[in-house]
C-alpha cells in the first residue's frame, strides 16, 4: 500500500522553476535595502506590469474592471485554447478557478474566528510589540495589537490590528480610505467581535502599505455576509486577469452600480460573490443570504465608487 | 540563515514534498505552487537552527500546512478542478494514477493523513503531532480514508 501511495504522489511537482523564483525574490529583499536600487526594482516592476497588461489586451476582454480584464468562457477547451494561445502556445498550466459548494464553505473561517485568530492567536514570524484595550468612545477600536515582522516583499514592517464594532459602520484609515458602510448595518445586524482592520506600515517611514479589513455580519434569516476591503500598495500584488467559465457558476455577470463601478457578480449554489476592484484597492463580499438581484440592489447602496477610487 | 548554497540544496531535497502536501491539502496546481514559494521563502529567511534534515523537514512540513490553512480560510477561495488542467506538462497523466485520484476525491483532512502516513511515511503519532490531532482520531481518519479508496477504486473499475 505504502509503495503505490508513494508512486501516485510521485507524479507531482511544481509547475514553475519555484527554486528561482524564490532566489530572485530574496536577492530583491537584499537589493531594496539600497533606496536607488529599491526605486529601480520599482520602475521594472511597473513596466513588466505594463507590459503585461499590453499582452493581455492584445486579446479583446469582455470587461475591463478598472483595468482588470474580465474573460467569460462557456466551456473549458475555449478558455484552455484561449489561455494556450496568450501563453504562446507553451503547455503551461491553464488556471480556472471553480467555487467550493455552499457546504464545503461551511467550514469556512467566520469573523469572529478572523478576528481571534489575529488578534488572540500566536503569530508565526510575527514579534508582539503592544496589546492593549481601548475605549472604543475615546478610540474607536476596542483592541488592538501591535507586531513587527519581516515581510517578504517590504522588509521590515509594523502591523496595527485594530478589533471594534465601529469598522461595521465605516472603515476609516488616514491616507488610504474613508468609507462608510453604515448603510450595512441598517440592513442586517454585525458580527459580535466580527470587524478587524490590519494596517501594515515601514518600520522606518510609516508608510502605509497594506490595509485589510473584515467585517462580518449576519441578515435577518440568520445568514453569513463577509464584507472585505484591501489595499496594497504594492503593484507586485497586481492581480492578473480574470477567467470565468459560465458553466461552473450559477450566474457570473459584470453588474454597473449606479455610482458607475463595475462590479464581478457571481453566484453559485446559493452563495453570491461580488467584488469590485482597482490596481490597489479590492472589495469583496461573499454571503448566502441575498440572491443575484438582492445583492444587486445592495451593491447600489455601498458607495463602491468611494471605497475603491 | 543558510547560506546561498545550502538553502539551494536543502530547496532541491524537499521542495517536491512541500508541493505534494499542499497540493494534497488544497487539490490546486497554482495554490500548491504558492505555497511552495512562500514556504520556501521562509526556509531561507528563517535564522532558526536544525539539528538534521529530518527536522528542516518537519519544519517544512508544519509551515506548509500553516500556509495552506491560511488559504482555505479564505470566504473567497475557490479551487481549481482537477479535471480542469488538461495536458498539463507538469502532472504527467501517464503517470496520474487512478489511485492519485481517488485520493484526491477525498475529504481534504484524509487527504492529508494519508499524505503525511504513507508517503511521508510518518507514523500515527508523529502525523498526529503534526496536525495538532490526538492520535485517535488520526487513526480513525486513516481507517475511513481507506475504506473510501476502497470503495471509489472497485466503483471505479468497469
Amino acid at each position: 500500500m505504502k509503495e503505490k501511495m508513494r508512486q501516485a504522489f510521485s507524479s507531482l511537482h511544481p509547475s514553475r522553476d519555484i527554486l528561482a523564483e524564490v532566489l530572485k525574490q530574496a536577492d530583491a529583499q537584499k537589493a531594496r535595502r539600497s533606496p536607488s536600487l529599491c526605486r529601480l526594482c520599482r520602475s521594472v516592476v511597473v513596466a513588466v506590469l505594463v507590459t503585461a497588461t499590453l499582452t493581455v489586451t492584445v486579446f479583446a476582454a469582455d470587461y475591463v474592471i478598472n483595468q482588470r480584464d474580465i474573460f467569460f468562457f462557456d466551456t473549458l477547451e475555449a478558455l484552455t485554447k484561449f489561455q494556450t494561445a496568450q501563453n504562446g502556445n507553451s503547455a503551461a498550466a491553464v488556471s480556472v478557478a471553480m467555487p467550493n459548494s455552499a457546504e464545503e464553505n461551511e467550514e469556512m473561517e467566520t469573523a469572529q474566528q478572523y478576528v481571534s485568530r489575529w488578534m488572540d492567536g500566536e503569530l508565526e514570524g510575527e514579534t508582539v510589540l503592544s496589546q492593549q484595550q481601548g475605549d472604543p468612545t475615546k478610540t474607536g477600536w476596542e483592541r488592538r495589537r501591535v507586531t513587527k515582522r519581516e515581510h517578504p516583499v517590504y522588509g521590515p514592517i509594523v502591523n496595527e490590528y485594530l478589533s471594534g464594532s465601529i469598522y461595521a459602520s465605516q472603515i476609516v484609515v488616514e491616507g488610504v480610505t474613508d468609507w462608510d458602510t453604515s448603510w450595512l448595518c441598517t440592513a442586517m445586524s454585525p458580527d459580535e467581535n466580527g470587524q478587524l482592520i490590519t494596517i501594515s506600515r515601514d518600520e522606518k517611514t510609516g508608510e502605509t502599505l497594506s490595509v485589510v479589513a473584515l467585517a462580518g455580519y449576519h441578515t435577518a434569516q440568520g445568514k453569513p455576509f463577509l464584507l472585505s476591503y484591501n489595499y496594497d500598495s504594492s503593484e507586485q500584488y497586481w492581480q492578473g486577469p480574470e477567467y470565468i467559465l459560465n458553466s461552473a457558476y450559477d450566474t457570473a455577470e459584470v453588474f454597473r452600480t449606479e455610482d458607475n463601478v463595475d462590479v464581478l457578480v457571481q453566484s453559485y449554489d446559493g452563495q453570491v460573490w461580488a467584488i469590485a476592484a482597482n490596481v490597489e484597492k479590492t472589495v469583496s463580499i461573499y454571503t448566502t443570504g441575498y440572491t443575484v438581484p438582492e445583492m444587486k440592489e445592495l451593491l447600489n447602496h455601498l458607495n463602491l465608487a468611494e471605497a475603491i477610487g | 540563515m543558510p547560506t546561498r548554497e545550502e538553502f539551494i540544496q536543502l530547496a532541491q531535497r524537499h521542495m517536491d514534498t512541500v508541493f505534494r502536501l499542499a497540493f494534497s491539502c488544497l487539490k490546486s496546481q497554482s495554490d500548491a505552487d504558492d505555497v511552495t514559494q512562500t514556504v520556501l521563502l521562509r526556509l531561507y529567511e528563517t535564522k532558526k537552527v536544525f539539528d538534521s534534515d529530518a527536522h528542516v523537514k518537519y519544519w517544512l512540513i508544519r509551515v506548509t500546512l500553516n500556509e495552506c490553512k491560511k488559504i482555505w480560510r479564505s470566504p473567497w477561495r475557490k479551487v481549481e478542478e482537477l479535471t480542469g488542467i488538461p495536458q498539463q506538462e507538469t502532472l504527467d497523466r501517464s503517470v496520474y494514477s487512478d489511485l492519485l485520484e481517488a485520493i484526491m476525491a477525498l475529504d481534504r483532512k484524509y487527504r492529508t493523513v494519508i499524505f503525511l502516513y504513507y508517503y511521508e511515511g510518518y507514523t500515527v503519532a508523529q502525523t498526529a503531532k503534526l496536525l495538532g490531532l490526538p492520535q485517535s482520531t488520526v487513526g480513525t481518519q486513516l481507517k475511513r480514508a481507506k475504506e473510501r479508496l476502497k470503495q471509489y477504486l472497485t466503483q471505479e473499475e468497469p
